[in-house]
């Protein structure tokens, strides 16, 4: 809280008081002693400002566009965020700048985001700024950090008032680009949302004549054909059905990765939102199907405005799904989200709270037992252990050598040996050997806190481990036991730690490897799930329907048989079926192959860019051809063509009863 | 409604300039209160120095102000002037370092008393210097910073530094200041109007001190008696005033941060045995993993 200032000051102060009360400097002695009496008051004041009005502080937030406050925002629009300082308390602070901690994934437009300011009692201050958010998902607004001082610079505090507030952003609105024409072009054509299918119905078109049955209504019978043959015959009439189609959309693993506004993801939720939206207002039908690695969610098809926002909730809430792996390692994340705490979370990692005990190396985690540390390990334990062994020995040598000398020397003074019993030599056996216990239990502690004395780095992220591993344990539940669990277990604390970011929308890299050079995202599994899902919708669908897979099949084009078998039954039953494929930022697929070995180049990074562009050109072709062969066109989700090629299938469907 | 305020202090206020009147003030009364004591012509000695600090924005400049008082009352009480005590000390150091022996400073007597009290005096130096350093300290925060500086936060480069990295120019650590337009006249008139307040208590608390007759029956020194005194009042009154703000602190915990004390208390308490049966815990799930992904 001192701050340097206010460190000098106080010593200058205190000698000068020293000096002058022990050479009884009279005229330096009061000096010294008013500035003491106005510092030590400025310090009380200053300290009970901060007990009492910092508590009674309150962030007022709200976010507002054109026509007033928002719950829910759109991506690619803009919008004022205000926030505030609500104080009830009755002291006043002397200095204050309160800045707005901005969340992730949006960007700033103009206005400022802090206020420098004093704050009187029961007083509001309040200032707002404008965000443009680029892409759908959530944002959360943590609260907002605020610096206290007094107006010598003597004091200082920093805290964060937190007041968490999550806002779902909904993909992009429609634009006139991805709008479907809503006018007849023909007359032939059915009314929107309409579609003529060869089936009995109760449509307008004549589809067959047929022997009258009991039961059919008389306003059925063609009475001139029944004239004419002599027997009663009915007319059978088209059925006149809404057009539907569902799209599957992928949320695995694989299409999460990336960074913020970037996965794969994200490209496929706004063309589902766009297809959505476009087909509502051609009165078609349509539905969502969610999957992942193991499980599917179905949103059945529909027209009106409550499902159009039930599905645009669903994507912004897909949108914002985060990567989760089991196997990555807890270091990067530790160093992340300690950060991150430190700096929304003081008082959770203050010592007050969340103490790091000075002895930590000694009681800290080298991670579980290893039954085989491996060939370096095993040696360097033998060779420890044998330094420990030979000092414990020349010490029991020398227990001995100085009992034999104090025996010695007892027997030599034969009169003090009558007062003093001589203990039995097993005595010393047992001795040794309890001495032996505690001396390796303490060589091996020593052993395994010795990284951790003499690293800092390692003693640095013990020290954040611990803190974490606390926090963790408090907020996910999992207290009184939970800290010294994610203490000793990497898993579990990655994990955990992966929740942690994820909750609070931090962004953070995983790594795309495991240990053993397997990529950890490729998510195989999705294929056969997929496959389920569309012949289940197979089996319901009641009529010609339009089936958009948004899967991202790079580098699985080895997998896809159960997938194209559903596909076939699909095309079988006269639905029809479209690929949309999403691809990584930067990879370009009109572009040539590029031969590595012409290539002038000498980063790593942009060799190993190159080749990956290289191999997932060749898949998507692989993938591409594999669908074409079956008569299902192949779209890019991040092409503008591809929601238009998407509803012009949809008119074509249709028109296709028509034309037959 | 902050911004509209700020505006009115803006045209109503020049912050700046009435701090530095204070300031130059204060130095004026410090030197009437010197010459008042009979320091002479070397009154202007730590006058000079607090004009200097102004000038040139010393961050120093109260801490020189107040050391330079010293050496002034030290000089005196030694019958030398400021000069000839620099020049004294600057000999036994030579002495000291070199084994040169110089001519000692001629000593006469004192003129200014510092060791006698003169109340009225007193009363007008502490008002002073606490006027000097308070203004000072207050420009500073404005011109300077107000908050610490945090090296992390680093003013952006404008040009990409090339050459060898010692020679790079270093980006410069951003220097948080106060803004200037929220000083009001409102506070600088209430800060002078404490200054008698504080130069009163200093001087009954100097009394009260000085006093004091509790060394007698030790047979302590009256210094070293005063310094225990002293000590022990700041002592016993800042761990008093600990003891209340941490309670208060503590009172103030939210659900959160009580339940993250608790669990580390007993995590202290018995980190080595929750230690033992984690490590192993984690020692099975482990195994029991990499069975399942053996199958």
């Amino acid at each position: 809280m001192l701050t340097r200032r206010g460190w000098w000051f106080f010593l200058a102060v205190v000698g000068l008081l020293l000096l002058g009360v022990v050479v009884h400097y009279v005229g330096l002695a009061v000096v010294a002693l008013g500035l003491l009496i106005w510092f030590m008051s400025e310090w009380i004041a200053f300290a009970i400002r901060i007990r009492f009005v910092i508590p009674k502080l309150r962030v007022v937030r709200e976010v507002r566009d054109e026509r007033g406050r928002v719950d829910t925002l759109w991506a690619g629009r803009k919008f004022r965020v205000h926030f505030g300082l609500d104080s009830t308390a009755g002291l006043s602070l002397p200095y204050l700048v309160m800045t707005d901690f901005p969340p992730f994934g949006v960007e700033r437009v103009s206005g400022p985001m802090q206020i420098e300011s004093s704050l009187d009692a029961e007083e509001y201050l309040e200032v707002s700024y404008r965000i443009r958010c680029p892409a759908a998902g959530h944002i959360r607004f943590e609260g907002v950090s605020v610096q206290l001082a007094d107006l010598q610079g003597f004091f200082y505090f920093r805290t964060f008032l937190t007041d968490p507030k999550n806002y779902r952003i909904l993909p992009p609105l429609l634009d006139r680009k991805g709008m479907a024409s809503t006018s007849k072009q023909h007359n032939i054509l059915p009314p929107p949302g309409i579609h003529r299918l060869r089936r009995p119905g109760t449509g307008s078109e004549l589809l067959n004549l047929r022997d009258y049955l009991a039961g059919d209504p008389p306003k059925t019978i063609a009475w001139k054909v029944s004239a004419r043959r002599d027997r009663l015959i009915t007319k059978e009439y088209e059925s006149e059905v809404p057009v539907r189609c569902t799209v599957f959309l992928d949320t695995s693993q694989a299409v999460r990765l990336g960074p913020a506004g970037e996965s794969l993801l994200l490209p496929m939720v706004e063309l589902t939102a766009m297809l959505i939206q476009a087909n509502t207002r051609s009165r078609d039908m349509t539905g969502l199907c969610l999957f992942d690695e193991a499980t599917t969610d179905f949103t059945a098809p529909a027209r009106n405005s409550a499902h159009v926002s039930h599905v645009l909730n669903v994507l912004a809430d897909t949108a914002a799904l985060t990567p989760r792996s089991e196997n990555a390692p807890p270091e990067a994340l530790l160093n992340l989200a300690h950060a991150y705490a430190g700096e929304v979370y003081p008082d959770l990692l203050h010592s007050r709270n969340n103490k790091i005990p000075l002895l930590l190396p000694w009681v800290g985690s080298d991670g579980p037992p290893r039954p085989f540390p491996g060939c370096f390990g095993l040696i360097w334990r033998a060779v420890f252990f044998l330094i420990a062994f030979l000092v414990f020995v020349s010490q029991s040598v020398l227990y001995f050598k100085i009992l034999e000398i104090t025996e010695r020397q007892l027997t030599e003074h034969g009169e003090l040996s009558q007062y003093i019993a001589k203990p039995p030599p097993e005595f010393h056996y047992v001795l040794l050997a309890v001495a032996a216990i505690y001396y390796f239990r303490f060589v091996n502690a020593f052993r395994r806190a010795l990284p951790q004395i003499f690293s800092i780095r390692r003693r640095n992220l013990l020290r954040r481990r611990k803190q974490m591993a606390a926090l963790l344990s408090a907020e996910h539940g999992l207290a009184p036991g939970g800290a010294a669990t994610l203490m000793e277990d990497d898993k579990l604390l990655s994990q955990h730690l992966q929740q942690y970011l994820g909750e609070h929308r931090v962004p953070f890299a995983l790594p795309l490897y495991d240990d053993r050079g397997l990529y950890q995202f490729s998510a195989p599994a999705k294929v056969e799930v997929l496959a389920k899902a569309l012949l289940h919708s197979v089996a319901v669908g009641r009529d010609n329907e339009l089936f958009i897979l948004a899967v991202d099949l790079l580098e699985l084009e080895d997998r896809l048989e159960p997938l194209l078998r559903a596909v076939g039954v699909a095309l079988a039953r006269q639905h029809q079926v479209m690929l949309v494929l999403p691809l990584p930022a930067g990879i370009n697929l009109d572009d040539l192959p590029i031969a590595l070995g012409s290539f002038q180049e000498r980063e790593r990074q942009a060799i190993i860019g190159l080749a990956m562009r290289e191999r997932l050109q060749r898949s998507y072709k692989k993938v591409a051809k594999a669908f074409s062969r079956k008569g299902v066109a192949v779209l890019r989700a991040d092409s503008e063509q591809s929601v238009r090629l998407i509803l012009t299938r949809m008119e074509q469907i249709r028109l296709a009863g028509r034309r037959r | 409604m902050t911004r509209q305020r700020h505006e009115e202090q803006r045209e109503t206020s020049a912050p700046l300039t009435d701090y530095m009147a204070l300031c130059y003030g204060s130095l004026f009364v410090v030197l009437l209160a010197l010459l008042n004591r009979g320091f002479g012509g070397w009154s202007l000695l730590p006058v000079l120095i607090g004009v200097l600090a102004l000038s040139f924005r010393w961050q120093s400049g109260p801490v020189l102000l107040l050391v330079a008082l010293a050496w002034l009352f030290v000089s005196d009480s030694l019958g030398m002037t400021p000069g000839s005590l620099a020049a004294s000390v600057f000999g036994i150091i030579m002495s000291l370092i070199f084994g040169a022996e110089m001519a000692p400073q001629a000593r006469g007597f004192s003129h200014a008393f510092p060791t006698e009290g003169i109340p009225i005096a007193d009363l007008i130096l502490v008002i002073g210097v606490f006027g000097y350093c308070a203004g000072h300290y207050r420009i500073q925060s404005i011109l300077q910073h107000i908050f610490p500086i945090d090296p992390r936060k680093k003013q952006p480069q404008t040009e990409e530094s090339t050459g060898f990295w010692f020679w790079r120019p270093r980006p410069k650590p951003i220097q948080e200041k106060r803004l200037a337009e929220t000083a009001t006249r409102k506070e600088i008139a209430l800060l002078v109007l404490t200054f008698p307040l504080w130069a009163g208590l200093a001087e009954i608390g100097w009394l009260w001190l000085s006093s004091s007759r509790g060394n007698r029956p030790l047979n302590l020194p009256g210094g070293l008696w005063r310094v225990i005194l002293l000590t022990w009042i700041l002592g016993v009154g800042m761990l008093l005033a600990g003891f209340v703000l941490n309670y208060i602190s503590s009172r103030n915990r939210s659900a959160q941060e009580g339940l993250l004390a608790s669990q580390d208390i007993l995590w202290q308490e018995t980190r080595v045995e929750q230690r033992r049966v984690a490590r192993w815990l984690a020692w099975f799930r482990r195994k029991a993993d990499a069975r399942k992904d053996i199958r």
